[in-house]
């Protein structure tokens, strides 16, 4: 690679962000030993100072330099370790641009590999000024994918699909978890009711606005913020992601890179006629930290089969069939139990419930609670084996199957056979009864590995998906050098 | 999976129920001294106004003791394995039947696992690690359990060789 053929080290100015880190460990260090005075300063500058001289060293002994066949990170101070990635082992490059990082003109190059233990840290980690970022990850994208994208002009490329600030706020709103969400709405609900209740001193009036805050507005914030100006866009083989308004995330990575994609489409999405797009590339989670890598935020679920055929389009398949009618008594049956089991401990709690108690409400009023939490606990459960029932679909195509799950929020995920590490067919008795069964598919995904469970069916069909990830083993249909791992 | 005929798969030592009955008498007795403890530090909860807890840790004890004499007799029964020349094939529940297949194609690494119990008896577990997660065939005496690691790695070892050669 013409930009590194020599050793680099980072930016130096990623030593001012070090030494900023170095001086508030100083400062905590002193404040921690305030007792002994004057003292305490020294030392807490003593303890900066020797870090920023660490920091100083550290970065002079961390190099990076590039072959015609891998990347070479070494490191040699205290420890000597020498990182040697292989340019056909990278799964993505990633392109990150902090706060601080846009202060001091720099960004942040990711490498990624195909790696389950490493899943959620970049192999190698390397800032730049952001030209020079630019330029390398244009001449690595280059040498992995054999096509030239300029990065600096980045506006020259068109997104599939056109995505609009109403989009990324639909999507911080109702892109996460109903559950999640509506845990949210019930704490900042209940906190405002009990202020209501006590007669809203300010103290309690400023919890509840920082439970607001921290439940509900910051999430929604940071994630409108993350994929503010969100585009996808694929030349040739590779598929290219940037979004972010403070944050700037640029990835890339090969198609053939994706072991799965998961259609998501929340509560409020579903109303809305919107769904997004997630997908397991595994070396990607780094560039989303915590959640799985999003391929389109949310949108109409025509764009979504527009983004799918023209990015993924081995991954377009919508063809499934219900649970048959023997698995309506399962998920009846789930429901019972659950119901009787709630109301076994609602029973046993009023008999038996601790002296304490007493001092709290009346017995008449837990009579009621039981009563009233009972008949919740089975509508609640009668309505999601309902659902249940009627929601889960299972297609089986020549190279893709395809499970869809979910009562409240549902998600259709599309696999590969050839992408499946092991499968694990099980049942409860009722269900075996029936000669039904779940199945529990275990793939390498971006977070380390994930397992995504089918509905009930009968298990000789189940038995199928485990057949053909077996028969495509066998009559070379796999072939290894597609599925780099 | 279908084609693989009931009788190519292999069944656990009989041993195994005694190394499980040890086990979970263990796990018992773990129980048992965790509950007195309890009840040591909390007195109030076994006077007779008071036992709510009382009755839900024995209701739960009861069902404990009950399933931990059961278990090795039915988990010992009907757990049974094959390995063929591409597959890992594992049969076992008690209360919820499962069917584990595992391509040796995917397998990256394979351990031999002897617990303090299990050594005692002369049996092995059989870890099996993929990309996607660990299976593990359980309770095999010591000379099979290492015949069979040393196959799956003679197997892999054969299919990473292979793959040299093409490349």
């Amino acid at each position: 690679m013409q930009m590194l053929e020599e050793p680099v080290r980072n930016s130096p100015r990623i030593l001012v962000s070090q030494f900023l880190v170095a001086a508030f460990v100083a400062v905590v260090v002193a404040l921690t030993m305030a007792d002994n005075g004057t003292a305490a300063i020294g030392i807490g500058a003593a303890v900066g100072v020797l870090l920023a001289i660490y920091m100083v060293i550290a970065w002079s002994r961390t190099t990076l330099r590039a072959t015609d066949t891998e990347l070479i990170r070494e490191y040699n101070f205290l420890f000597n370790t020498r990182r040697v990635v292989p340019y056909n082992k990278i799964a993505s490059v990633n392109v990150i641009r902090t706060i601080f990082d846009r202060l001091l003109g720099t960004a942040t190059v990711q490498v990624n590999i195909n790696s389950a233990v490493n899943s959620n840290e970049p192999e190698i980690s390397f800032t730049f000024m952001k030209d020079v970022a630019d330029q390398v990850r244009n001449e690595m994208s280059f040498r992995m994918y054999g096509n030239a994208h300029d990065a600096q002009r980045e506006e020259i490329y068109e997104s599939i699909i056109p995505f609009t600030p109403k989009d990324s706020i639909l999507h911080g709103l109702f892109g996460t978890s109903t559950w999640a969400l509506l845990g949210s709405i019930l704490s900042v609900a209940f906190a405002f009711g009990m202020d209501y209740v006590t007669g809203g001193r300010l103290t309690d009036v400023m919890m509840s606005l920082l439970i607001l805050a921290v439940m509900f507005l910051i999430p929604l914030f940071s994630m409108v913020i993350k994929y503010y100006n969100f585009k996808v866009y694929r030349i040739k083989d590779t598929v290219y992601l940037s979004h972010g308004a403070l944050r700037l995330y640029r990835t890339s990575f090969k198609i053939n890179r994706i072991n799965a994609v998961r259609v998501k489409r929340t509560l409020i999405a579903r109303l809305l006629g919107k769904a997004s797009l997630e997908m397991e590339v595994v070396g990607l989670a780094s560039a989303d930290e915590d959640s799985r890598p999003v391929l389109c935020i949310m949108t109409d679920t025509d764009n979504i089969r527009k983004v799918i055929r023209e990015v993924a389009p081995m991954f377009e398949f919508e063809e499934g069939a219900l649970q048959p009618v023997e698995s309506r008594m399962v998920w009846m049956m789930k429901a019972v139990y659950v119901t009787a089991g709630f109301a076994i401990l609602a029973l046993a709690f009023l008999n038996w419930y601790p002296v304490e108690f007493n001092e709290l409400f009346a017995h008449e009023t837990y009579v009621r609670m039981a009563v009233i939490g009972t008949a919740v606990v089975a509508i609640l459960s009668f309505l999601g084996a309902y659902r249940g029932y009627k929601v889960d679909l299972l297609g089986m195509g020549e190279d893709v199957f395809m499970f869809r799950y979910g009562i409240v929020d549902r998600c259709t995920s599309v696999m590969q056979y050839d992408r499946v590490q092991f499968s694990e067919l099980y049942a409860w008795p009722m269900a075996a009864r029936r000669g039904l069964a779940r199945c529990q598919v275990r793939m390498l995904s971006s977070r380390g590995s994930s397992v995504t469970t089918s509905g009930y069916y009968p298990v000789e069909e189940l038995e199928r998906i485990q057949s053909e990830v077996m028969e495509r083993i066998r009559d070379g249909r796999y072939d290894y050098r597609k599925i780099t791992l | 999976m279908s084609e693989i005929e009931e009788s190519q798969y292999k069944r656990l030592n009989p041993k195994s129920r005694v190394s499980m009955y040890i086990g979970k008498a263990i796990g018992l007795v773990i129980w048992a001294a965790i509950v007195v403890a309890a009840f040591t530090f909390f007195p109030q909860y076994l006077e007779d106004n008071n036992r709510f807890g009382f009755y839900a840790v024995l209701a739960l004890s009861v069902i404990i003791v009950i399933y931990s004499l059961i278990e090795p007799i039915v988990y010992y029964a009907r757990y049974r394995y094959v390995i063929t020349d591409d597959c890992i094939d594992i049969r076992k529940g008690v209360i919820i039947l499962r069917h584990i297949v595992v391509p040796i194609e995917r397998v990256h690494q394979v351990e031999v696992v002897r617990g303090p119990i299990n050594n005692m008896f002369c049996l092995a577990d059989l870890h099996v690690t993929t990309a996607g997660g660990t299976a593990a065939i359980e309770y095999l005496d010591n000379d099979v359990a290492d015949s069979i690691a040393d196959d799956l790695k003679r197997i892999i070892n054969t299919i990473v060789r292979d793959r040299n050669a093409d490349a």
